[in-house]
């Protein structure tokens, strides 16, 4: 394709960069930010940078954070009960589960699930710091696990299941109303949050 | 159930050609690579989505284009229906049911039962061990989706499996945790598809022995075995038991990949001591067996491709085969032929059969 000017050039191959945008939106959203004033586009960029510049993970759970201990972990926030914690496969089911407004523990976040076939082993997921934390943190009392109903999610709670049993603590899993393949990122808000409420006791 | 139409974009050597069928008989013909069997190709695609010769999709995409797409109309209990499989180099195959695509491809399989006799199927009876699973796991899975779905999740921890297992031995070390759970899982399944193929193959052989014996005139003993090592009760500590040696050889060794179906003729391997004649007859025995279990367990009658069956066979046994296959099957079906004055040998009128000609990838549409 042919543009008049370098710079709607460039806008448009960055913009199409983004997953399911083709070139045709990108120059719809490239004009539509021309239109708007100045701010728009400063904030709009702004924003983007500090996705980059400003977060990292969090040192204790590993989910998306601004500071070294995220929102759940910096002890601000008083209603978080310290008994329960959430292990989840990444950030958007930590986002997920706290929108159901049914849990309000503790999450750590493994950075992905076991699976052999991409390559993935416990040795690559954040397991052993989730040991740690345990170990030191008396509080808690129960283990519960949020990873998809698949194979890969089912290794992984079992592989985890059995390295804490040493740890005497309550293990369950999320009752899985969750559709059957259906990762639990994409399940429906009241779906999600029963299924929190009614957790199984795990048996490996 | 019958195919209505085939339209055909850069598949093999078809460029563009859309193709009607009768319900009942259709005779294919053509020069030896004018592209009879190709077409049969298209319309299995259309039911296994994927080629029943070879297996790489990008294979079948006609030489110098970049993809093919192939689209079958179905009439099913007068209801019509639309199978639409799309092939693009470097991207995911598309197969559309009435225009809208499926959550995971393998949910196709069984829509439109199918089966194929092709000069290849003598691997059933002179190659390894798969090509017989395969055979009978395609019986099945037609039938039952659970079974298939069964085999793709056996096949996927299998491999998960072997991959631990090839960690382990590199890098000395043995966790029993990173691989309990896949044996718990393999233990219910090798019980589940175990339990399976033994029950179809008995209801199999009922109607195979009554097929063999119609065809041939001699009285041979014939026998199908299900060899396994699966029990019917499994220990629950077999895989543990078997771990040292798995990790040494890096691979499974225990299980259901493992089967077997053990053909014999007058309790002698079939392989070895039948005759080529003799091994035409088992194998087509076996595909009759299959179409008539298929046809009777989804109440309907599978499309049947036959290639190349005439071939070999004197005039007489021509005229038996056909008289067969009129008298056993009810659906549709598809026969391609080198030579089309063997019309004449079972005078088409008698059949109604609709004649397709084929010349270098096109369809010849001369007055019958
Ligand atoms: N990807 C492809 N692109 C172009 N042509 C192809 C492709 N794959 C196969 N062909 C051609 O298709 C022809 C074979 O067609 P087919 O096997 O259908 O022949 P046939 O009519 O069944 O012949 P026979 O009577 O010998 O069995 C060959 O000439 C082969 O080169
Ligand atoms: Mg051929
Ligand atoms: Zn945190």
């Amino acid at each position: 394709m042919k543009y008049p000017s370098e710079t709607i050039e460039n806008s448009i191959n960055e913009i199409s960069k983004l997953p399911g945008i083709g070139k045709k939106t990108a120059l719809r959203l490239s004009l539509h930010i021309l239109k708007k004033e100045k701010e728009y586009s400063k904030n709009l960029a702004d924003s983007i940078i500090n996705l980059k510049e400003k977060t990292r993970f969090c040192e204790e759970c590993h989910v998306i954070s601004d500071e070294e201990l995220c929102r759940n972990c910096n002890n601000e926030n008083i209603n978080i009960q310290k008994n329960k914690i959430c292990i989840v496969e990444d950030t958007p089911d930590v986002i997920a589960i706290q929108n159901t407004n049914q849990y309000n523990g503790l999450f750590h976040v493994l950075s992905g699930l076991i699976s052999p076939i991409n390559g993935v082993g416990p040795d690559n997921l954040n397991i052993d710091s989730l040991i740690r934390r345990l170990e030191k943190n008396k509080e808690i009392e129960e283990v519960i696990f949020a990873l998809s109903p698949n194979l890969e999610g089912d290794t992984t709670t079992f592989y985890i299941s059995k390295k804490l049993s040493a740890l005497n603590l309550k293990i369950t899993t999320i009752a899985r109303g969750v559709p059957i393949g259906g990762e639990i990122e994409y399940a429906d808000e009241v779906t999600l949050g029963r299924s929190i409420i009614t957790r199984i006791n795990y048996k490996g | 159930m019958y195919l209505e139409k085939i339209e055909l974009k850069n598949f093999k050597n078809y460029e563009s050609e859309n193709i009607n069928f009768s319900d009942k008989i259709n005779f294919i013909t053509g020069e030896n690579g004018s592209g009879k069997t190709n077409l049969l190709d298209a319309i299995y695609y259309l039911s296994f989505t994927k080629s029943a010769f070879n297996k790489i999709d990008e294979n079948n995409i006609k030489n110098d284009t970049n993809f093919f797409s192939i689209r079958g109309n179905y009439k099913v209990d007068k209801k019509s229906i639309s199978i639409d499989c799309k092939y693009k180099k470097n991207e995911k195959k598309i197969i559309l049911f009435n225009d809208s695509p499926y959550e995971k491809i393998s949910l196709h399989l069984g829509k439109i039962p199918a089966i194929i006799i092709a000069p290849n199927d003598s691997d059933l009876i002179r190659n390894s061990s798969y090509y017989r699973r395969r055979f009978f796991d395609l019986i099945i899975s037609q039938i039952e989706q659970d079974y298939l779905q069964g085999i793709i999740r056996y096949n996927k921890i299998i491999k998960s499996r072997n991959l631990v297992l090839q960690k382990f031995k590199k890098k000395k070390y043995v966790d029993r945790n990173e691989i309990e759970h896949y044996d718990d899982l393999l233990i219910k399944l090798n019980h589940y598809i175990r339990n399976k193929r033994s029950e179809y193959l008995i209801e199999f052989k009922k109607k195979f022995f009554e097929i063999y014996n119609s065809i041939t005139k001699e009285k041979h003993e014939i026998e199908i075995l299900y060899k396994s090592k699966v029990e019917k009760s499994i220990e629950n500590d077999v895989y543990k038991k078997f771990l040292e040696y798995d990790i040494l050889t890096e691979k499974t060794n225990f299980g259901i990949h493992k089967d077997d179906y053990l053909f014999y003729i007058n309790n002698k391997p079939i392989k070895t001591f039948a005759s080529q004649g003799q091994q035409k007859s088992f194998i087509i025995s076996l595909k009759m067996s299959e179409y008539y279990i298929i046809s009777k367990k989804l109440s309907l009658n599978p499309l049947m491709m036959l290639d190349d069956i005439f071939d070999k066979l004197d005039n007489k046994r021509i005229k038996d085969l056909m008289r067969f296959i009129k008298k056993k099957i009810r659906g549709q079906i598809f026969i391609t032929d080198a030579l089309n004055d063997r019309l004449e040998i079972f005078n088409s009128k008698k059949y109604n059969i609709n004649l397709i000609k084929i010349k270098n990838g096109q369809i010849n549409y001369d007055k019958k």
